[in-house]
């Protein structure tokens, strides 16, 4: 019997000291060795073998920038070319660019590329050619419908073969410290961003178009889902729609009014993701954070469920929003590639070599930019005159300090007419609206007209002392 | 490496069996510019594919489409072979011997085919060179009206009901758009609304196109025949609620809201159980789809393979899976696109006559929305400012001013001077009159 128990006791030590040695020989990252997959798609998968079935490689990855391992099951006719134990510093160095196709056939001949694609001067019409269009700065403002209907005639003129959007749209810039205030995070205005993807997908649906996302956190990542076509720099982020929260749709008292918010809402942001084909219940993990998020493989389709069950978990948090970089969204095929530059952009589109119209996107998008923070600067100013000139206006000085005080409001006014954005900021910032502006503008040209009649009235009383000089009694 | 290559020629050797098992399918292959192919497996096709990166013209036809890869036999070095192809490497296709299938090559989203009939932009005249007529010699079209904004303000029954009459004057039978963009509004004049629609319904085809429908919104979609949505349209969350109060409504008077809005989806051929999860978190629904025939069938509990709303959820349809479970009877971001979902020959507006009826409203509610508060906050001033004559004859424009938004624009008047405001402005008139013809008579 002891002999027994003692078999057993032995049986499961060894098991236990087997067990403690796998993990560190499959997955620890200082290992010198790694296996390497190259898909069909071109991607070159770096990690650990695991299991070999004859249908499928079992294999497990670590996500550099957070050092996540994720057992991720791949068919055999995905996988290109297996490379075991290949030593790690050399992999290193044949890693750029990671997208490199290797042949299946004669890779020895395969050139070994390190750098992209060949921008080619802006005039040789032989090439194919980008226009860029910049999506950078606070959502609803900066980036608004405004800046792009007049960049439609533009495009059009230059007549691009790519449309390349470059979206740089971040609500924080660090996830711990940030010196981007609240007034700088992007609006919440639904509406305004259908109507800014109407505009691309209408006005110039026949124009090839790829969404670059350089980063992007806030509602820039719904508006970056509505094109299916994606691709990410190194180090972007995708994601940060937790801000939605603040909308404040689930935070209803009432259990049915609390349903009815949540999925109006979320069939609006749904629309976004229905635009670039992506499965909508990304859109559940990435604004609800009670949602968790995995997904498996099914050929090259992710399969994506509000769960933990699949074979690589994005979220497994029911506090925290599903949030991607730049490696896992390619991996899960959200990204269809990461791309540092044009170049390496032109490249994984297919092309050699590419060219860069001279279109006026970017300039434009930067005189929008500057010119309507300048307008909003101004108009800050213009307020502050305003209250002086209003705290100024008694005693003889009255008609002359309500008369530039009323110009500063018909300054602001105008500015607010000229730029929907300045409206938005100086609501959010200093919580005037249009409508008060209009108001007291009506108000002060009443006061002042009494006073000019009062003023007249007095003069003819007084023997004719002249505009601004009567009353006082 | 052997294992590779053994593995390939297993797969290709399948796919040759395969193919040969599955012929004359219909096709959607989407291609690299985002448009897409559709036609046939037998199509002849010409196809340029990338292999080795160079571009490759064929010739050939369609044996097989796999989801990853299609196979085309073709002329090949002289041979007539089979060959396979990735999807992805597929970089144009267009069928040769139908032209028809070469029109069909549509972009994927939306191209220049047609611009999008949006509620902001009007394309009723839309370059017609001819105009499609109908059996009866008719032209064949639709006459679209927008219903943009909150229901009750912007969105009223007699616009509906305007537009039912025009139309009555080219015969009955004319289809009728309704182009919903709405968060919703008042509950009561979505009621008017729906029986304004029933109406409509017996002499006309009346279609909803969904941009956003949503609360009473939907309610008045489901009223409509058909309802097509846009590639980001929504509809749903009908619960009828207090936004004063931020509650919902409960218990019997649940009831009988879920009972309405099941009674309007079953007279347009919905199930009632699509109403009931809409109006409550409570009420459950999930569907069976049959993969040879597509006849859904849709239960109150969460036994269907596809579930659309569970009992902590309120149900909103997106275009996807309105599409899936027949909600929607189609998809369409442009005229010409909802032409042919309509089974009409193009995409043409016989008159502009709705657009421009609800643009005269949308007008006149946005300059009350505006005017009212003006008037309001410059009544307060007037109050307190100027001489008395100069005072009250001020007061009495400003009621004027009132009185007659009450008469353009009752609904709104009514939401921001409240429901008896005509009877009070015109005492305040009569008093201050009075307070005018007083002080003249002490003067003279």
């Amino acid at each position: 019997m002891n002999r027994t128990i003692l078999a057993c006791v032995n049986s499961l030590l060894l098991v236990a000291a087997a067990l403690l040695v796998v993990p560190v020989a499959v997955a620890g990252d200082d290992a010198v060795t790694e296996d390497v997959l190259v898909m069909n798609d071109g991607r070159e998968l770096h990690g650990t073998i695991i299991e070999e079935r004859p249908d499928a490689i079992v294999f497990q990855v670590v996500d550099a920038a957070s050092g996540i391992r994720t057992k991720v099951t791949y068919f055999r006719s995905e996988i290109a070319e297996i490379h075991e134990d290949i030593v790690r510093e050399a992999v290193a160095e044949t890693k750029q660019p990671t997208r490199r196709r290797v042949s299946t056939s004669e890779p020895e001949d395969e050139p070994v590329r390190t750098f992209g694609a060949r921008r080619a001067d802006a005039g040789n019409e032989n090439l194919p050619s980008f226009y860029i269009v910049p999506m950078k700065g606070q959502m609803g403002t900066d980036v608004n419908t405004d800046v792009y209907k007049d960049m439609v005639d533009d495009i059009r003129d230059h007549d691009p073969d790519i449309l390349v959007i470059e979206m740089e749209c971040f609500d924080e810039a660090d996830m711990l410290y940030s010196l981007v205030g609240r007034e700088e995070q992007g609006l919440t205005d639904f509406d305004e961003f259908r109507k800014l993807i109407n505009l691309f997908h209408d006005e110039l649906g026949d124009i090839r178009q790829v969404m670059w996302v350089k980063d992007s956190v806030g509602v820039s990542s719904t508006v970056a889902l509505a094109w299916d076509e994606l691709y990410m720099a190194p180090q972007a982020r995708l994601g940060g729609l937790v801000k939605l929260q603040e909308i404040g749709f689930e935070k209803w008292a009432d259990d049915d009014v609390r349903g009815k918010m949540t999925a109006a809402f979320m069939s609006w942001v749904k629309g976004f993701l229905e635009y670039g084909g992506y499965s909508l219940m990304l859109a559940d993990a990435m604004v609800r954070p009670q949602y968790t998020l995995s997904g498996r493989w099914q050929g090259r389709e992710v399969i994506w469920t509000l769960d933990t069950d699949g074979d690589y978990i994005v979220d497994d948090s029911d506090e925290e929003t599903a949030e991607f970089r730049a490696k896992s969204a390619e991996d899960l095929c959200i990204s269809d590639g990461t791309v540092e530059n044009l170049d390496d952009l032109a490249l994984l589109l297919g092309m050699r070599e590419y060219r860069v119209l001279d279109g006026g996107g970017e300039t434009m998008f930067e005189d929008y930019q500057e010119s309507w923070r300048r307008t909003l600067e101004n108009c800050k100013t213009w307020l502050l005159d305003y209250e002086q000139f209003l705290g100024w206006a008694n005693g003889e000085d009255t008609l002359k300090y309500l008369g530039q005080a009323k110009g500063r409001l018909e300054k602001v006014l105008a500015a607010i007419e000229r730029y929907n954005a300045v409206e938005v900021r100086l609501g959010m910032e200093a919580g005037i609206r249009k409508f008060d502006l209009i108001t007291l503008i009506e108000q002060l040209k009443e006061r002042i007209r009494a006073l000019r009649q009062a003023n007249r009235g007095a003069g003819r009383g007084g023997g004719g002392r002249g505009i601004g000089g009567g009353g006082g009694g | 490496m052997k294992r590779l290559y053994s593995t390939l020629l297993a797969a290709c050797v399948a796919m040759s069996l395969v193919a040969s098992v599955f012929a004359g399918g219909s096709v959607e292959i989407r291609l690299k510019d985002g448009s897409r192919w559709r036609g046939e497996v037998t199509d002849l096709i010409d196809l340029t594919y990338v292999e080795q990166r160079v571009e490759i013209p064929l010739r050939g036809r369609l044996v097989k489409a796999a989801d990853l890869y299609i196979i085309v036999e073709g002329e090949i070095a002289g041979e007539v072979k089979q060959k396979t192809i990735f999807r992805d490497d597929i970089v144009r296709m267009t069928s040769v011997d139908d032209a028809a299938s070469e029109t069909e090559t549509t972009p994927a989203k939306r191209g220049s085919s047609g611009r999008r009939v949006a509620t902001s932009q009007p394309t009723w005249d839309s370059d017609d060179d001819e105009i499609p007529l109908g059996p009866d010699g008719k032209p064949l079209g639709v006459f679209v009206l927008p219903l943009e904004g909150s229901v009750g303000t912007y969105i009223r029954r007699e616009e509906i009901k305007k537009i039912g009459e025009h139309a009555d004057t080219y015969g009955p039978g004319q289809i009728i758009v309704l182009l919903i963009n709405t968060n919703g509004g008042s509950a009561l004049e979505s009621q008017f609304i729906s029986d304004e629609i029933f109406k409509l319904r017996e002499r006309h085809r009346v279609v909803a196109w969904v941009q956003k429908a949503i609360s009473a919104g939907c309610q008045t979609a489901m009223c409509c025949q058909e309802i097509y949505f846009m590639t980001e349209g929504s509809a749903g969350a009908v619960t009828t609620w207090n936004p004063g109060s931020g509650q919902s409504i409960k218990g019997e008077d649940l009831e009988k809201s879920m009972e309405h809005l099941a009674e309007i989806a079953e007279r347009s051929g919905y199930s009632k159980y699509i109403a009931h999860a809409m109006k409550t978190n409570s009420a459950m629904v999930s569907y069976d789809k049959d993969p040879e025939t597509g006849e859904v069938t849709f239960y109150d509990d969460l036994s269907g393979e596809h579930v659309l709303s569970d009992d902590d959820s309120n149900l909103s349809f997106t275009s996807s899976n309105a599409l899936d479970c027949g909600f929607s009877k189609g998809t369409a971001d442009t005229g010409p696109e909802l032409a042919k979902l309509l089974d009409l020959p193009k995409w043409h507006e016989i008159d502009d006559y709705g657009r421009k009826l609800a643009e005269q409203w949308q007008a006149t509610v946005k300059r009350a929305e505006e005017d009212i508060p003006r008037l309001i906050a410059r009544r307060g001033y007037w109050k307190t400012s100027g001489d008395a004559v100069e005072r009250i004859g001020a007061l009495i424009q400003i009621d004027k001013s009132l009185l007659r938004w009450i008469d353009r624009a009752p609904n709104v008047a009514a939401q921001r001077l409240g429901p008896n405001a005509r009877e009070q402005i015109e005492r305040e008139i009569a008093e201050l009159r009075k307070q005018l013809a007083d002080m003249r008579r002490r003067g003279g």
